[in-house]
């Protein structure tokens, strides 16, 4: 019998591959500069609800300052482009080891408490790292913001979209398979009932670091990413406004699916731009949802989508 | 079959949660090969004594030997990886995962990916059920079905010793004598068990030895077939009303 190691290889199903294959040709359709846009901010904030979701939907940890973990990525890559001369394609490598480096220390000090507890010391490494942000200005520019080289000369936003589709990809690529690997059973174990992933031999301080680790180090690249993207940087980017956002997206797509948070960015990002007025109340909208979801479908979008599949495939499979 | 000396020994414990001590000077041994019984009425500690000697809640006195090592104090995952298996009476299963992981989970703490084929076949074998449901996740099984994997699950780190909390716990009673059955085999084919159960009256017919916990105090202890004519046991356990 498998040991169900197999499914380590096939990493992604055919449907995602599918919609994977028909986003990167989009691209070649669309020509409206504003569309193309929106698709790139769709993949940002999906990608960073993936990483998100890796430590939510997996370990049961909300860490509330992930945006945070974006932020000091961002920054980390910025400055070492604007002051070590480093070029914009490896800085988010930057950005990410340093990310990482914060989210261990952090994990180590937090991963120890509880749930409710580990959120709350998240939300406050969070907190921390912004007004650290904020004034350091000498550094950072604190609030009147930081240019950053772009990645390239054009304004043109087509290559920025494979860019960032490059690195959507990568993120999800390298989550789908981590969560899938041993280590991966270990983390959904905590997740799922922590007191059998104990009794089972899963210590769960470790793999509760190494998890929060890895996900700051996909935070930190794709902030890395957006700043060469965006151009300027303000300590807002690490605000919690913009975790919740992640996290919203990550809830309703559904929590330890990683693809559904992405999904969800590509419905709502574009429907909050078209409906301008609504942008104000995005918070307020995306918390509506959020409870709708946790009372009526705790799975979020990749539930439903697991219940359609079964529903289309119960004829045949008849015993 | 060979006695050799005991495999776990708890000396003195005492236990509980936070600042509520539940049990006393609970003191029993389990030797190699043997199956024993922890008897009691609901809320006696016997859930709490199993915790406990798993690592899952810390003594706050007392003493705990297995084999040659003494793991009172130790984290949950180090005491597993010494082979002691808990096999939970609320089940406790990873319910949106499929069987099959279940069962890799409980061989989490064995590196060796030969050595977990093997249990993985051994618990295959003692429940074909399960090999039939491998791809189901755990939370879509019945209540039966969910008794056998947490055994199945506790049986895949190939532990020397395996503490049960009440295996029949809600089952109909055809199934609870399968139960039984599949643990009076285990014990058979060499494993030591420390079971809990409220089925008295089964639980003295399959077990060696039987300690009687009340009020978080061991009462009485003795060989089972003894305990089953002792007037106190008869009137309290397999008295008229029943359990
Ligand atoms: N998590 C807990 N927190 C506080 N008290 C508990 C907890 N679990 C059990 N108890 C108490 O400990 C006592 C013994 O419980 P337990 O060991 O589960 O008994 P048994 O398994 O013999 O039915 C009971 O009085 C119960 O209320
Ligand atoms: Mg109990």
């Amino acid at each position: 019998m498998s040991t169900g190691g197999s499914h380590r290889w096939v990493v992604l199903s055919p449907l995602s591959l599918f919609l994977l294959a028909v986003l990167s040709v989009l691209p070649l359709w669309v020509q409206d500069e504003y569309l193309l846009q929106l698709l790139i901010s769709s993949l940002l904030l999906g990608s960073q609800a993936m990483a998100f979701d890796f430590t939510a939907g997996f370990i049961n940890v909300i860490n509330f300052g992930f945006s945070a973990f974006v932020g000091a990525g961002a920054y980390t890559s910025a400055l070492l482009v604007l002051h070590w001369g480093i070029s914009p394609w490896l800085g988010p490598l930057g950005g990410a080891v340093a990310s990482a480096a914060l989210g261990f220390f952090s994990g180590v000090l937090t991963l120890r408490l509880q749930g409710i507890y580990a959120a709350v010391m998240t939300w406050f490494v969070g907190l921390t790292l912004l007004s650290l942000t904020a004034s350091l200005s000498g550094l950072t520019r604190g609030y009147r913001g930081l240019n950053v080289p772009l990645f390239l000369e054009t304004a043109a936003r087509r290559p920025y979209f494979y860019i960032i589709f490059g690195v959507t990809f990568l993120t999800f690529v390298s989550l789908r398979w981590t969560g899938s690997s041993r280590v991966g059973l270990a983390f959904r174990a905590i997740g799922q009932n922590l007191e059998s992933a104990r009794a089972s031999g899963v210590n769960p301080t470790k793999y509760r670091v190494i998890n929060f680790t890895l996900s700051c180090a996909f935070a930190g690249l794709l902030g890395g990413f957006y700043a060469h993207f965006l151009g300027i940087l303000t300590p807002d980017v690490m605000h919690s406004r913009q975790t919740v956002e992640v996290l919203a997206l990550a809830y309703i797509g559904g929590r330890g699916s990683l693809w559904g948070g992405l999904v969800a960015a590509f419905i709502f990002v574009p429907l909050f731009e078209y409906l301008k007025p609504l942008m104000e109340l995005r918070l307020v909208i995306y918390g509506v949802l959020l409870i709708l979801v946790m009372i009526w479908c705790p799975g979020g979008l990749a539930a439903i989508y697991t219940q359609l599949k079964q529903q289309v495939r119960w004829p045949f499979m008849q015993r | 079959m060979l006695k050799a000396g005991p495999l776990l020994t708890v000396t003195q414990l005492e236990s509980g949660y936070n600042h509520l001590q539940i049990l006393w000077d609970v003191s029993l041994k389990v030797l190699k090969g043997e199956m024993v019984a922890l008897l009691g009425r609901n809320g006696a500690g016997k859930t709490t004594t199993l915790r406990t000697i798993a690592g899952l809640l810390k003594p706050k006195a007392g003493q705990i030997d297995f084999m040659d090592h003494r793991i009172d104090g130790l984290p949950a995952h180090e005491i597993s990886r010494m082979r002691i298996s808990f096999v939970p009476e609320n089940l406790h299963l990873f319910p949106a995962m499929s069987v099959m992981e279940n069962l890799l989970l409980g061989a989490y703490g064995i590196r060796d990916p030969g050595r977990t084929k093997g249990s993985l076949a051994f618990v295959c074998d003692t429940f074909p059920a399960l090999a039939r449901r491998r791809k189901q996740l755990a939370g879509s099984l019945s209540g039966g079905e969910r008794r056998m994997l947490a055994l199945g699950r506790g049986l895949m780190s190939q532990p020397e010793l395996l503490l049960v909390d009440e295996p029949s716990l809600g089952l109909a009673p055809k199934m609870a004598t399968t139960v039984f059955d599949t643990l009076s085999k285990l014990k058979l084919a060499g494993l030591t068990i420390l079971l809990v159960e409220q089925n008295v009256h089964t639980t003295l017919q399959i077990s060696d030895r039987s300690y009687v916990l009340e009020q978080g105090r061991i009462v009485m202890e003795g060989r089972s077939k003894e305990l089953m004519k002792d007037d106190h046991v008869c009137k309290t356990y397999l008295g008229s009303g029943d359990d």
